[in-house]
């Protein structure tokens, strides 16, 4: 059984339909790259794995580990070892970041009837977590993505997944607005997280990040629908074509 | 507000040999962009104490000043000259005289690959369809009186285009001298910086005098930087005591964006700072970072104008100065976020107070 499937995904947001129907199975120890042009639907295929509302699914299916997932609440899913890395993280004011992640892992914990951990033990934890991101420790005082540069926030929302370690981790550009230090560390972050058990997709424009994080699978999302999928190589392709080919495939396939 | 005539009959020689003269006259965009920006300069003058964005700052010396285009650098300084003063470790050193590119004094060896630089002026000869898009797109002639005077005398800089993807990891040096050898010279160099999706590089700009001629560097930069670009741009500021500086960095930021502008003023007896980006695409940061360190008489300006235009943008300012004797420094602007940017975090954490004020004499705000 697959960790993921996902079988004809509609979704619409408002009246608008964004996702037209989407195929997708992703198995355990796989890295997925979804690529695209602005707009195709990137992040709202992410968000509606994520559980994140505001999203309609008018037709299709999502299987987590042979569980409906449209039926889980959003905590449920993040217990259930969802994670995603946003591409615009969000601030909490008045919250500590130290604070906020382990109360997030002892959300999980608890709902896997395990022990809480207490601050005491945490702190290693975060350390040797921070410390592989090459996370300021100062970050870990303050308020979660609090006037953090762009970059600082990318590396926090690894950090994140590092400490909570999910079974399905979602990354929506987390390369973006990164330099080449900066992306060759997340890069690593990432690459320690690669597990037999563990399934990633990872949303990017660009072809960079997946000299680092080398995928198992690339798919092309144009318009709402996977245009193409292929492996590494294809996003060489389009690093070289552009997407414009692809979205006269997408085009093609519109019903009249 | 009428400009004193006087002051400005000054520039129309100056402009009408210049036009007649200068690289690129004969294209018709350039000319009306010459002319354009000319006409708003005359119409404008130069900005007094009772311009919001200038009350800090008198340029009555400027005004004042008779100031000659300086035309041509050659001969004015040695090649030793430039290298004791330049930087090292960098992906390209072009070196300017008075605003003009010299060629025997630069070096472009082992350019990196993706990374096209050379002047300006040369850019514009050879290829003006490349800068065409670009060139005075940016700037605002109608704010500033500065920047319309550099249009008005746009001729040479650099030009720097960083291809898609390309990754420079040394610093584009920039390096630009004036001259002034006794006489009153102004120079307008003009800077365009394009860094295509996803590339990375850092420009410094740095600026230095020989001899302490009462000269006038009014240097304006257009920085456009595409989607997903991670550039750095350094303005050093260390000209004689006797020199007047005046520069503006208009940066044009694309998605996702990550953009940081560094400044250094230490030279120049009035220095004016302006640094402008815009954040055009959703989910672009901007880095404003600014020390002034003052001594003398000098004064020392930094301005700042942030426009947020669309949403999940950031932008950070830190100002900080030293003062000495009768030293003023200044850091003011604004930042101004468009109906159309939600979700923005602007943050101005410059603080006063860690401002060093050395002297009793001595003056921030
Ligand atoms: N909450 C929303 N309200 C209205 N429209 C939305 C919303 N979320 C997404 N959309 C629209 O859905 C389409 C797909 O957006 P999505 O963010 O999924 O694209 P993307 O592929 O992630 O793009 P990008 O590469 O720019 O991040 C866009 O046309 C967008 O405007
Ligand atoms: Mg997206």
């Amino acid at each position: 059984m697959s960790l993921l499937e996902i079988r004809n995904l509609h979704v619409n947001v408002g009246e608008q339909e964004i996702l037209k129907g989407i195929d997708l199975t992703v198995d355990a120890g796989e890295v997925h790259s979804i690529m695209g042009p602005n707009g195709s639907g990137k992040s709202t295929l992410a968000q509606v794995l994520a559980r994140r509302e505001s999203y309609e699914v008018t037709e299709g299916q999502i299987l987590y580990d042979g569980k409906d997932l449209l039926e889980m609440k959003p905590e449920d899913a993040a217990c259930e070892g969802i994670f995603m890395a946003f591409q615009y993280p969000v601030e909490i004011p008045g919250i500590t970041n130290a604070y906020f992640l382990r109360s997030t892992l002892n959300a999980i914990r608890r709902y896997r009837g395990l022990d809480e951990m207490d601050a005491m033990d945490f702190l290693p934890l975060l350390r040797e977590k921070a410390n592989l991101l090459e996370i300021d420790e100062k970050l870990m005082n303050r308020s979660v993505n609090e006037s953090f540069s762009g970059g600082e926030k990318k590396r926090n929302e690894i950090l994140q997944m590092a400490i909570l370690e999910p079974r399905l981790a979602i990354l929506d550009e987390t390369d973006s607005g990164l330099d080449i230090d900066a992306l060759r560390t997340v890069a690593r972050g990432v690459n320690t997280m690669r597990d037999p058990d563990r399934a990633m997709i990872v949303v990017t424009h660009y072809q960079r990040l997946l000299n680092h994080i080398v995928p198992d699978r690339v798919h092309v999302l144009v318009e709402g629908r996977i245009a193409c999928s292929g492996g590494p190589d294809l996003a060489l392709q389009l690093e070289e074509k552009g997407y414009s080919s692809m979205e006269a495939v997408a085009r093609s396939a519109t019903p009249a | 507000m009428i400009a004193e005539t006087q002051q400005l009959a000054n520039y129309l020689p100056a402009f009408s040999s210049f036009r007649n003269e200068a690289t690129g006259r004969k294209l018709p965009w350039l000319e009306r962009l010459r002319e354009n920006a000319f006409a708003r300069f005359c119409e404008k003058g130069f900005p007094t104490t009772r311009i919001e964005d200038w009350r800090f700052t008198s340029v009555s010396a400027i005004a004042h000043a008779e100031f000659e285009l300086a035309r041509d650098g050659s001969g004015l300084v040695s090649n030793t000259q430039i290298v004791q003063h330049g930087m090292k470790d960098t992906a390209c050193r072009l070196v300017f005289v008075n605003g003009r590119f010299l060629p025997e004094f630069s070096s472009f060896e082992g350019l990196p690959d993706g990374l096209v630089v050379r002047s300006l002026a040369r850019q514009i000869a050879e290829a003006p369809q490349t800068v065409e898009p670009y060139l005075g797109r940016y700037l605002n002639i109608e704010r500033d009186p500065f920047c319309a005077l550099n249009s008005a005398f746009l001729e040479d800089g650099a030009y720097i285009h960083i291809r898609r993807g390309a990754i420079i990891e040394a610093p584009v040096y920039l390096q630009f001298v004036s001259v002034g050898n006794g006489r009153a010279t102004m120079n307008h160099p003009r800077n365009l910086v394009v860094a295509e999706d996803g590339s990375q590089a850092a420009v410094v700009e740095d600026y230095f005098s020989l001899g302490d001629s009462a000269t006038l560097s009014n240097a304006a930069t257009e920085l456009v930087a595409g989607d997903s670009t991670v550039v750095s741009h350094y303005q050093v500021e260390r000209e004689s005591l006797e020199a007047f500086h005046i520069s503006t960095l208009r940066i044009q930021q694309g998605r996702s964006t990550n953009v940081a502008s560094h400044s250094l003023l230490i030279g120049g007896g009035l220095v004016r700072n302006n640094v402008h980006p815009v954040l055009a695409g959703e989910g672009g940061e901007c880095l404003i970072n600014g020390l002034f360190i003052g001594k003398g008489s000098q004064h020392l300006d930094n301005y700042m104008l942030v426009e947020h235009l669309s949403p999940h943008c950031g932008s950070r300012q830190f100002y900080n100065g030293i003062l000495d004797d009768r030293a003023h420094g200044v850091f003011h602007g604004r930042i101004i976020v468009h109906k159309e940017a939600q979700k923005t975090d602007a943050k101005d954490r410059s603080d006063r107070r860690s401002s060093a004020v050395l002297s009793p004499h001595a003056r921030h705000r």
